[in-house]
């Protein structure tokens, strides 16, 4: 009963991170954006849909009834999972850079040029691994 | 630390709805700042998902699984995450993760981590063993002998996880300061594209 809006959740959480990221990546990039009020309101809705993510997964995990990892299938998700550790490892400094950046800056506008292509490669890599992950998700879903 | 700073204030002197930001403009505030939100997001994703790791490489994560309804799941996800907000709430009110020597933050960082487990094993028992007392299932005495082993081996468990907990949020937060680049004075000057 609860699986498909639990699904649709998870799905509509990762697109929301992958369309964020990619925009910021773009926006970082192409100097359209020079400020760090956007990354910084960005950054509490991808907090947001880790945490989505994470117990939606979970939720979608104990539908399956995933088999154990010797099976090709366990061993990609066992990938799949080491994965989205160290993206939100990854995250996790790429958000706090970001708030000591907005610190250090003392103001939210006149962006440093270093501290732009810092970002700029810091969602880009972001966007990068969440899209590995809707791969190996893919994978999981249909072999 | 600005951040941080702005939250022990807000804390000392009660929320307000909104401050004058550093450029003059007011904004709204938050009852958590960014660096409460994302640290508490990824301590309990990172709890949740090594143990799930664990009970994946072990193969018995499809029987732990299979006796967990979804919104029950939900429910404890979302418990412990505000539980989580909370803990990493208090500890940065009372010390910065930056310039605070690193003992007082492992200190705090276990003190808000026996507290949390103590009440998310006293929200768990109150859902789960409530109606069943009302209903006269079980003894009252039965129920305070395994509520106060509970609570000591959730506490000392909370603990642990609150000092990896810290010791892990220091970690990242100097990572960061460490790779923030050197701004010098140059500054984008470009007027910003519409």
């Amino acid at each position: 009963m609860a699986a498909l809006p639990i699904r649709t959740l998870h799905v509509v959480a990762m697109a929301a991170l992958v369309g964020g990221t990619t925009v910021l990546w773009q926006s970082y990039r192409s100097g359209a954006v020079t400020s760090l009020a956007p990354a910084r309101q960005f950054e509490w809705l991808f907090w947001g849909g880790v945490g989505v993510l994470v117990f939606t997964g979970v939720g979608n995990l104990g539908t399956l009834g995933p088999p154990g990892p010797g099976t090709d299938w366990g061993r990609t998700l066992l990938v799949k999972l080491t994965v989205v550790v160290a993206l939100f490892a990854g995250s996790v400094v790429r958000t706090l850079l970001l708030v000591q950046a907005s610190d250090r800056e003392d103001t939210f506008d006149d962006l440093h040029p270093a501290i732009q292509r810092t970002l700029s490669r810091a969602y880009g890599a972001t966007a990068v691994v969440l899209l590995g992950i809707v791969v190996l998700a893919e994978v999981l879903a249909h072999g | 630390m600005v951040e941080h700073q702005r939250e022990r204030e807000d804390l000392g002197e009660g929320a307000t709805e909104t401050e004058t930001a550093r450029d003059g403009k007011q904004i709204s505030t938050r009852p958590v700042s960014l660096v409460t939100w994302t640290l508490a997001t990824f301590d309990t994703t990172l709890f949740v998902l090594l143990g799930v790791l664990a009970a994946h490489t072990s193969g018995e994560l499809a029987g732990l699984l299979a006796g967990l309804n979804t919104l029950v799941g939900v429910a404890a996800f979302c418990y412990l995450w505000a539980l989580f907000v909370l803990a990493v709430r208090w500890v940065n009110s009372r010390v910065a993760l930056g310039d605070t020597p690193f003992r007082t933050l492992v200190l705090h960082g276990v003190a808000a981590g026996c507290a949390t487990g103590v009440v998310f094993l006293l929200g768990l028992f109150a859902v789960a063993l409530v109606p069943t007392i009302q209903r006269g299932g079980v003894r009252l005495q039965t129920v305070l002998v395994v509520l106060l082993i509970g609570g000591a081996v959730a506490a000392v468990v909370g603990g642990v996880v609150g000092l990896v907990a810290s010791l892990l949020d220091t970690a990242v937060y100097r990572l960061a300061g460490y790779l923030l680049p050197e701004a010098g004075t140059k500054r984008v000057t470009e007027p910003r594209r519409q």
